[in-house]
């Protein structure tokens, strides 16, 4: 029983709206304003493939007001 | 009152027993030989005996009912009725004694036990206020009849009317016998009221027949067998420990009250639909809806549900008086992927296999698992219970009367919490949740109750359903916490950009002192400072500097650090704080991953960053620049900091301005900071707090007081600044605060915002600065690094409530969730990981997207928006304020028994030599975890030790305690965690060393416990209970120890301070104070042996 529970779930990676990144259990509904970003498996591969695509970090309405008064 | 098996359980145990062959039901129980007046107790009257020395004369195990009489009462033959019962069961002319080391029943021959029923002339109204006094009484158990009878007449009444009490302890009777006695005595009084003959059947056995038999079957092997059966059921218990409102007591008086609970026809209909599709009974899916309500509270998904089964397996005892009633821990497991379906089928199984090895004596499954025991001794293996009665508890009925029974009273439980139920004669259930008044507060009982219906009414819709999807809350319950409580919603607070909000200042009180420096005298204008800043600001520009881009700040605390501070702002970059004092391979890594584009610095410190773009404060690169403002600019980011991380590399936070200005919004709408008001600035720029300490003071006109460098540790420069300087708002962590009122000041008349945050805030230390600086409000607050400074505040009541200082309530702006490993929202009272969102919240650590996307999830309740989750464990009071409940990996489970370290420090801070308490978790020579208590003040540890004995379980008793000089701090003055001292052995408290006798005292009693437990030798800090004591033992012991030092110890003491050098405290003191004066052990009451044999 110790091991059913020590096995670790599945989780899938998500975005928001402002292009952020983040993790959600993969057996669960996906939160309201989150859509999946195609990626799941482990936890530790799921930030993984974070730090790789996730490179520019501010959000998207941040990116582009940079832009507008920059 | 335990309870009779339900029909439906009746049935399954007859069929068990059909299996099981005949042998055992032809197997008559005989009648006993010997002496026809004594006998040996049963097992459970040993148990009941053991719990009785705890707390003699308690209530605790005397069961009662009342019944209101209308009509005609025969008083004389109601008091021949009780009489007549009394000589015709055994169990009701028994008293129990000690002889020599053993308990044993003592019976009174037929006729020698009178009974009396007082009658007592009442009004109606005080009917209710009557019985509860009756039943509150408890009984001397060596002077039977331990049954006793009142009669109220009521006086105020249309007609005759009677209510009568009857009261019995339970060592005598069970549920199964009350009713028994009620249809007995409905029977003897209608005959003997009418002047005829009661006839009822003889009684093949007495209790005492059942006692003898029950022993030398069950040594029989069976139960060896039984309890092999039980050790494999109950092998790693969880700790089966719900959140409390208050501490468990060391003394407990089993104060108890009931919440109703009702589940009408429809439900049980429903219910009984699912239970004939699982072959299983009500009473499982009771269990299993129960045990789901359990898990969700405690957060375990293995919890143990105690249930009382009759324990009359055999024909010949149905008719019998007796204590019979025997507990059996129902262990229910809840599996990822169940349903109610699947958990219904589980529960069948486990209370099947429980059934069939149901003749162990619930006290030897506890003296062979040895789950631990509470603080009072009480077992810690089934501490939440369900029952289901089969009738209504008592039926009576005679002629010329009509009879009702009263709804039941009680006063006192047995344990934390106890569902019973029963039919409500119209095919519904209905029932109370009896609770502890000193464990849980009445709403606590109530939500319980409602999460008890709800999750029934949810898995009678859709049984189907994964129970991670069964709502516990109610929905008003749920909304309560998501939407009231959280502060989901709130608008942030906001205005101009924080350099324009400064500037309007400058504009207002262009002359007013902005920055006082203390070791200079220096004054710093608002409108020099707004020059100075602007400088800073043009400067940068000029090199390109603007929003996004870091710029780093390092500077001795002086008149220099808030231009830089205020220019970066000015400028649009972000603002990163570096502390000088921090060690130079820190700088270094902090300039390596924060990448500032230039670094203040001043002129002496300007060589700690060799090599990066550094610019010289002071110097006249600034100070031929233009004082007049920058054009304003946009900027997201407002600063970024470094805190520690679990891999030991820092982590760097960015934080927005949309944060910082909704913070310095809240804390001026709740401390409205003005003119007259003077801020100590002490706080290292690298901790959040010292962001207010600058810039707070400056948006609102008061004056900033900035302390010499190094000055936030010097306890007495700090008083003298505050003094000196006329401070009226200062912020402490709690150990500096610790210090500060370690030293005696002047009380500090000026203060009127004391504020505390960064560690968690006790209650002695709160009161005791509100006892020192009466002027001063305290407010407790916290916030981790990752959302800005604090997010929960509020202000510490002066009468302070017992129990947790709470951190608050979220701060305008903020949202707050307390959440299960799943994400679901936790009850009230219920601890859980505290998510954070809202305007406060953090972009994320710089550079590391998938540290950010870790720790800054999906908000469940916001569409898109992120929750930061903290690590913290805390919990929702009814108020709505949050109490923190400490790191969740600061959680530790010692022998089965849930540790939050917190606990025993407060334990250890209410000790009056002791100014400090820390309590930490170090794995033994095992890898098990063990506690290491550190201390502050004057207390040593084996005088520490025994205070901690006399108040917490064993378990919560450090295996370790130190007592230090002072606290090692950090830099940021919080308590350095690494460098506090390991134990070297020299206070091992409960080690495995063996430690010889070293008085007459301990050598005899060494000897006595050593003998009772079997073993050679035993070390005087060994603990009896360890090795294989149980408290029958313990009885023995203490009876021995009364013939061979002539020292009556109670049992509480024995269980308490189990240990032979412990003991000899407590026989030494009390052999004294017998010397001194009058004995204090009274020997124990016997009856006159001749007055027997007459």
């Amino acid at each position: 029983m110790t091991d059913e529970r020590s096995e670790q779930p599945d989780f899938r990676v998500v975005l928001n709206d402002e292009l952020q990144y983040s993790i959600w259990r993969a057996d669960a509904e996906l939160p309201a304003g989150w859509r999946a970003e195609g990626v799941s498996g482990t936890r530790e591969a799921c930030l993984a493939h974070i730090d790789e695509v996730w490179t520019d970090m501010r959000p998207l309405s941040l990116r582009t007001e940079m832009e507008r008064t920059g | 009152m335990s309870t009779p098996l339900s029909p439906e359980q009746l049935r399954l145990l007859d069929k068990l027993l059909d299996e099981a062959g005949a042998g055992q039901a032809s197997d008559r129980i005989p009648r006993r030989a010997g002496d026809p007046g004594r006998a040996k107790p049963s097992f459970g009257q040993e148990r009941l005996y053991v719990v009785e020395r705890m707390q003699p004369g308690s209530a605790m195990y005397v069961g009662s009912g009342a019944l209101r009489l209308r009509g005609t009462l025969d008083v004389d033959a109601l008091t021949r009725s009780v009489q007549l019962l009394v000589d015709r069961h055994e169990a009701l002319r028994t008293g129990l004694e000690e002889s020599g080391e053993l308990v044993e029943q003592v019976i009174h021959p037929v006729g020698s036990v009178p009974v009396r029923i007082p009658v007592l002339a009442v009004t109606g109204e005080e009917v209710g206020a009557q019985v509860v006094r009756a039943a509150a009484e408890g009984f001397d158990l060596t002077r039977p009849p331990l049954l006793r009878a009142v009669l109220l007449r009521v006086t105020d009444a249309d007609q005759p009317e009677w209510v009568l009490v009857l009261c019995v302890h339970h060592i005598v009777v069970d549920g199964w016998s009350l009713g028994l006695l009620m249809r007995e005595l409905g029977t003897a009084y209608a005959a003997l009221a009418t002047g005829e003959q009661p006839k009822l059947i003889e009684l093949p056995l007495q209790y005492a027949d059942f006692a003898a038999w029950q022993r030398s079957w069950l040594e029989q092997g069976v139960l060896a067998e039984q309890l092999d059966y039980w050790r494999g059921r109950l092998a790693d218990l969880p700790a089966n420990d719900l959140p409390t409102d208050r501490p468990r007591p060391v003394e407990r008086s089993y104060a108890g009250d009931t919440a109703a609970i009702t589940l009408p026809p429809a439900l049980v209909t429903a219910l009984r639909a699912l239970t004939d599709e699982a072959q299983a009974t009500l009473f499982m899916a009771l269990v299993a809806a129960w045990s789901m309500v359990l898990a969700r509270w405690s957060g375990e998904q293995d919890v143990v549900v105690g249930s009382p089964l009759a324990g009359r397996r055999r024909a010949e005892l149905e008719d019998l008086v007796g204590f019979f009633v025997n507990t059996l821990p129902l262990r229910v497991r809840l599996e990822q992927d169940d349903t109610f379906r699947t958990l219904l089928r589980r529960t069948r199984d486990v209370c099947n296999g429980a059934y069939e090895h149901q003749d162990v004596p619930f006290e030897r499954i506890i003296h062979e698992l040895q789950p631990g025991r509470d603080a009072s001794g009480q077992t810690t293996l089934a501490r939440h219970w369900l029952t289901l009665h089969n009738t209504p508890p008592m039926a009576f009925s005679a002629p010329g009367l009509e009879c009702e029974v009263l709804p039941a009273l009680v006063g006192t439980v047995r344990c934390d919490l106890s569902v019973q139920l029963a039919p409500d004669g119209e095919g519904g259930l209905e029932g109370w949740l009896e609770y502890s008044t000193e464990l849980f507060d009445r709403t606590t009982a109530e939500r319980l109750v409602r999460a008890f219906e709800t999750v029934l009414h949810a898995v009678v819709a859709q049984p189907g359903v994964e129970l991670t999807a069964v709502p516990v809350l109610p929905e008003a319950d749920r909304l309560q916490v998501v939407r009231e409580f959280s502060n989901a919603g709130s608008e942030p607070l906001g205005g101009p950009a924080l350099p324009q909000w400064f500037e309007a200042q400058v504009d207002a009180t262009p002359h007013a002192p902005a920055v006082l420096v203390d070791e200079t005298g220096e004054t710093l204008s608002y409108a020099e400072l707004d020059a100075r800043a602007n400088q800073v600001a043009h400067l940068l520009r000029e090199r390109g500097i603007g929003p996004e881009d870091r710029v780093a700040v390092c500077l001795h605390r002086g008149a220099q650090v808030l231009p830089a501070v205020l220019g970066v702002f000015k400028a649009g970059a972000v603002y990163l704080p570096l502390d000088p004092d921090y060690p130079r391979a820190r700088l270094d890594q902090l300039t390596e991953d924060g990448a500032p584009a230039t670094i203040l610095t001043s002129p002496d410190l300007v060589g700690l960053f060799p090599g990066r773009n550094r610019l010289v404060v002071s110097g006249s690169e600034v100070t031929r620049q233009p004082t007049d403002r920058p054009a304003p600019v946009a900027a997201p980011a407002a600063y970024l900091l470094f805190t520690s991380g679990s891999t030991g590399r820092p982590k760097g936070v960015l934080n927005t301005h949309r944060g910082l200005l909704n913070r310095l919004h809240g804390m001026q709408r709740d401390y409205r900071l003005g003119a007259g008001d003077r801020v100590l600035q002490k706080t290292p720029l690298g901790f959040d707090v010292s962001l207010w300490e600058l810039l707070w003071p400056l948006v609102t006109g008061a004056t900033v007081v900035t302390t010499r460098p190094g000055g936030h540790r010097d306890v007495d420069y700090l008083h003298d600044i505050v003094d000196r300087r006329e401070v009226t708002v200062c912020h402490f962590v709690p150990s500096m605060l610790q210090a500060f009122l370690d030293t005696p000041d002047s009380g500090h008349p000026r203060l009127r915002v004391l504020l505390s945050g960064g560690e968690e805030l006790s209650a002695a230390l709160a009161r005791r600065a509100q006892e020192r600086y009466p002027n001063a409000e305290l407010h407790n607050q916290y916030g981790p690094t990752e959302a800005v400074i604090d997010v929960t505040a509020g202000r510490v009541p002066t009468a302070l409530p017992p129990g947790r200082i709470p951190i608050g309530r979220p701060v305008p702006g903020v949202d707050l969730y307390v959440l299960d490993a799943t994400g679901r929202p936790q009850p009230v009272g219920v601890p859980g990981q505290l998510f954070i969102g809202g305007a406060q919240l953090a972009l994320g650590y710089l550079n590391r997207p998938g540290l950010t996307a870790a720790s800054f999830v999906p908000h469940p309740f916001a569409d898109g928006e992120r929750l930061y989750a903290t690590g913290d464990l805390a919990c929702w009071r009814p108020d709505g304020a949050l109490e923190f409940r400490g790191r969740a990996d600061q959680q530790v489970k010692i022998r089965g028994n849930r540790i939050e370290t917190g606990e025993v420090e407060s334990v250890l801070r209410t000790h009056p030599l002791v100014t400090g308490a820390l309590v930490t978790v170090r794995p033994d020579a095992h890898d098990q975890p063990q506690l290491i208590g550190y201390t502050t003040g004057e207390a040593e540890v084996p005088a520490l030790l025994e205070f901690l004995r006399e108040r917490l379980p064993e378990a919560m008793v450090p295996a370790h305690l130190l007592v230090l000089d002072s606290w090692p701090l950090s830099d940021h003055g919080k308590l350095d965690l690494g460098a506090l001292p390991l134990p070297d052995g020299s206070h091992a408290a409960a080690g495995p060393e063996y430690t010889a006798p070293r008085t007459p005292t301990e050598e005899a009693l060494a000897a006595i416990c050593a003998d009772l437990l079997g073993v050679e030798r035993l070390g005087v800090h060994h603990s009896f209970f360890d090795l294989g004591g149980h408290s029958l033992l313990a009885i023995r012991a203490i009876a021995r120890i009364r013939a061979t030092l002539g020292v009556g110890l109670k049992i509480g003491q024995f269980l308490r301070t189990p240990t032979v050098a412990g003991l000899a405290v407590l026989v030494d003191e009390q052999a004294r104070a017998q010397a001194d004066g009058p004995a204090e052990a009274a020997p124990i009451g016997r009856i006159d042996r001749s007055k027997y044999r007459g």
